[in-house]
């Protein structure tokens, strides 16, 4: 079989050429040029796309494939072919066209001479070889006649078995042929319709019928009213669930705000009747008791280090020790030196100094001094010590003098141990300790060190500073507010009681 | 010899500082434990160079936030309201401490900005502490009952008001707190020393790199 692309002869039932590549179709068919969907013989319309498959008027010689008798009547149907196109009706021996033929005979040479006379060609005048043989010229102005005579000829008429399937809006069309669309103007498919038809109209929108109103039953509306019953049910415990939430949200709050109140009354309250009752009352620790036998202990004019490492958070629990010890320090007439590991426990020690030696006579430089901040690293307090107890101070400290006595005011843990693991340990300083409440149980393994006793005596929170006031007989902050303290303890256990009926309350009643 | 060359600058980078904090480590060990003049001569020094390198760092960590927060202001990014009032609180309590940290400018903001707010802030902790007592400390199982009871014992036996209950109460606080609590904070505190042993070997057999700017700091 010969391509119909480029005229190479290919063997029987190929489905590409051999020589350009293109698709033959099937081995008795015909492919569309226009959407490439192969056909069987005898089909002169595409199936897909509706494009015309064979020019009118080509004589089946000229076809690449053998075309049936259905061509001609299918192209009646459709409607596109003219009645005179002649469609030949058996098809020839020759399966190529005569003017592929004479392509074919065309010698190399020849070719080779007329591309040199194609470059004498004048600017879009075609070559001799590439115009279209006579054979084409008469198959081209028969269609172009039959498609101008086409388009003269009135409308045929339309069986009625036709014309009941005509569209709605196709009915006043008179010319069925001008519904196939406009005729092609140039090229091979010159005169023929319907190559791109025009898609009909199969149906189209009703419009709207207004619908009467009807009075329904009284069983319908019965059956509305229990249908609205049964959607509006579930909304009830939503609702009963939402006041319920707000009841408890508001029953929360006011605990919450009853609570707050009860604790500052049981601050406040205390300190405005001013009983002093604890002072009465007050026990002293062993811790405190230590500590303060060892100042008891120290000498006059012994050298005493303090490092103040609170900030004012918990300045509250760790003023008051502070006060009651250096009143007891200055009291036994030692010198001191007062450092601080945080920056705000600089200045807060500095206001505490000078109130207390203010109180005892003391002068600033000659009996007490205020270093100030020591970065609060490993290296720090190590530093600092190494160089008081190494080199010393000729205005204050003397070389070689020994500190009597090292008490650490750590309001965190973190503190403590720094002066425990740089400065106790290494050079065996004694020292103890005022903490607060929450660095207590970080402390106390130092304190119960029997073998070491790295910390001499200790002292916790605002409890620690009313013993150590109580033990030097000098009432102050710490032993007033002693009461507001208990009474704030016991409105707390209460409430932690109150609770515990409150949730035993509620698992009795099944909640 | 380009490649040669970059080896040895990433192996100079890795091997060097890891070589200082070994050489450093270990003599601040030796300082510690024997008392040798110049060893001891030597492990002051670098313990006093410790310290003024941490200076250097505050100031540095200052510029840094400095830095971040004016970056904010200028690129609007959120809450950049808030870094003005950094910006300028920390300008102002600088120029206020220029004439020295104990001038009458800085004590004024000390004590009448930073020590009210601080005071106050760790004040309401009474209030938190209550309510969660309340909503918190509940029966619900017997390690409960033994923590509400020990609670509840320590409250009592910490104020004086405990010993009208007896003397049974600040006897039992006591011993709360000398034997089972101190018990386990010895633990920890023991624990917390074997970890930092083990960790000082790593950094001194060069196996942890705190150190070299490597990111994690780990190899």
């Amino acid at each position: 079989m010969e391509c119909p692309h480029c005229g190479a002869a290919n063997k029987p039932d190929s489905l590409f050429c051999g020589e350009c590549g293109e698709f033959l179709g099937t081995p008795k068919g015909i492919t569309c040029a226009m959407c490439d969907t192969p056909h069987a013989p005898g089909i002169t319309a595409c199936t897909q796309c509706g494009a015309r498959l064979i020019p009118p008027g080509v004589s089946p010689a000229e076809l690449p494939l053998e075309l049936g008798d259905e061509a001609a009547v299918t192209d009646e149907v459709e409607g596109v072919v003219p009645e005179d196109a002649e469609v030949a009706q058996e098809p020839g021996e020759e399966t190529v066209p005569p003017w592929l033929k004479k392509l074919e005979a065309v010698p190399a040479e020849e070719v080779a001479e007329r591309g040199l006379e194609g470059e004498d060609l004048e600017r879009g005048e075609l070559p001799e070889w590439l115009e279209v043989p006579t054979e084409f010229e008469d198959m081209l102005s028969e269609a172009s006649i039959a498609a101008d005579e086409e388009e003269a000829a009135p409308a045929e008429e339309i069986p009625s078995w036709l014309e009941a399937l005509r569209p709605e809006e196709l009915e006043g069309v008179e010319d069925i042929s001008a519904a196939a669309g406009p005729a092609e103007a140039t090229g091979l498919l010159k005169g023929i319709r319907g190559t791109l038809g025009i898609e009909p109209i199969l149906a189209l929108p009703r419009r709207a019928v207004p619908v009467q109103a009807v009075s329904p039953s009284s069983g319908a509306y019965e059956r509305a009213e229990l249908f609205d019953s049964v959607v509006r049910e579930p909304a009830r415990p939503g609702i009963e669930l939402a006041q319920r939430r707000r009841v408890e949200k508001l029953a929360a709050s006011t605990v919450r705000w009853m609570t707050y109140l009860i604790i500052a009354a049981a601050v406040v309250v205390p300190l405005l009747l001013g009983s002093n009752w604890s002072e009465a009352n007050m026990s002293v620790s062993a811790g405190a008791t230590a500590m303060y036998d060892t100042v008891e202990a120290l000498p006059q004019g012994a050298l005493v280090l303090v490092s103040h490492d609170y900030d004012p958070g918990i300045a509250g629990e760790m003023i008051p020790q502070a006060r009651a010890v250096l009143h007891h320090l200055m009291g036994r007439g030692v010198r001191l030196i007062s450092v601080s590991l945080t920056p705000e426990g600089a200045r807060l020690s500095r206001q505490v100094l000078d109130e207390v030696a203010e109180a005892h006579g003391y002068s600033y430089g000659e009996e007490y001094l205020s270093l100030g901040y020591v970065v609060a690293v490993e290296a720090g307090p190590r530093s600092f010590f190494e160089g008081l107890v190494t080199h010393g101070w000729s205005d204050f400290v003397g070389q070689g003098e020994e500190i009597a006595l090292m008490v650490e005011f750590a309001g965190a843990p973190e503190y403590l141990r720094l002066w425990l693991e740089q400065v106790q340990g290494p050079y065996g300083v004694p020292m103890a300790a005022g903490v607060s409440a929450t660095a207590d149980p970080f402390a106390r393994p130092y304190y119960h060190n029997e073998g070491r006793r790295q910390l001499i005596g200790l002292i916790t929170g605002l409890v620690g500073a009313a013993e150590y006031e109580r033990l030097s007989g000098q009432a102050g902050p710490a032993l007033t507010a002693m009461d507001s303290q208990s009474v704030v303890h016991i409105a707390i256990v209460l409430l932690i009681l109150v609770g515990n009926v409150a949730y035993f309350g509620g698992r009795v009643r099944g909640k | 010899m380009r490649r040669i060359g970059r080896a040895i600058t990433v192996g100079m980078r890795r091997s060097i500082p890891m070589a200082i904090a070994m050489a450093i480590g270990s003599l601040m060990l030796l300082d510690f434990f024997f008392d040798e003049e110049h060893i001891n001569d030597l492990g002051r020094f670098f313990v006093e160079s410790a310290v003024i390198i941490v200076a250097f760092a505050l100031l540095l960590g200052l510029l840094n936030v400095m830095v971040v927060h004016l970056r904010r202001i200028i690129k609007r990014e959120s809450d950049w309201f808030y870094s003005i009032a950094l910006v300028a609180m920390a300008l102002i309590v600088m120029i206020a401490g220029i004439p020295g940290p104990e001038s009458t400018a800085v004590a004024w903001i000390f004590d009448h900005i930073q020590f009210p707010l601080q005071a106050a802030t760790f004040s309401l902790l009474a209030f938190f502490v209550a309510t969660a007592a309340y909503r918190g400390l509940r029966v619900r199982s017997l390690e409960a009952l033994a923590f509400v009871v020990t609670a509840v014992v320590v409250l009592l036996g910490q104020v004086p008001i405990g010993r009208y209950l007896g003397e049974f109460v600040p006897a039992a606080k006591d011993w709360i707190l000398d034997v089972p609590s101190t018990a386990g904070m010895r633990g920890i505190i023991i624990g917390v020393a074997l970890g930092t042993i083990a960790t000082g070997i790593r950094v001194l057999m060069g196996l942890d790199r705190p150190y070299g700017g490597e990111g994690n700091g780990t190899q």
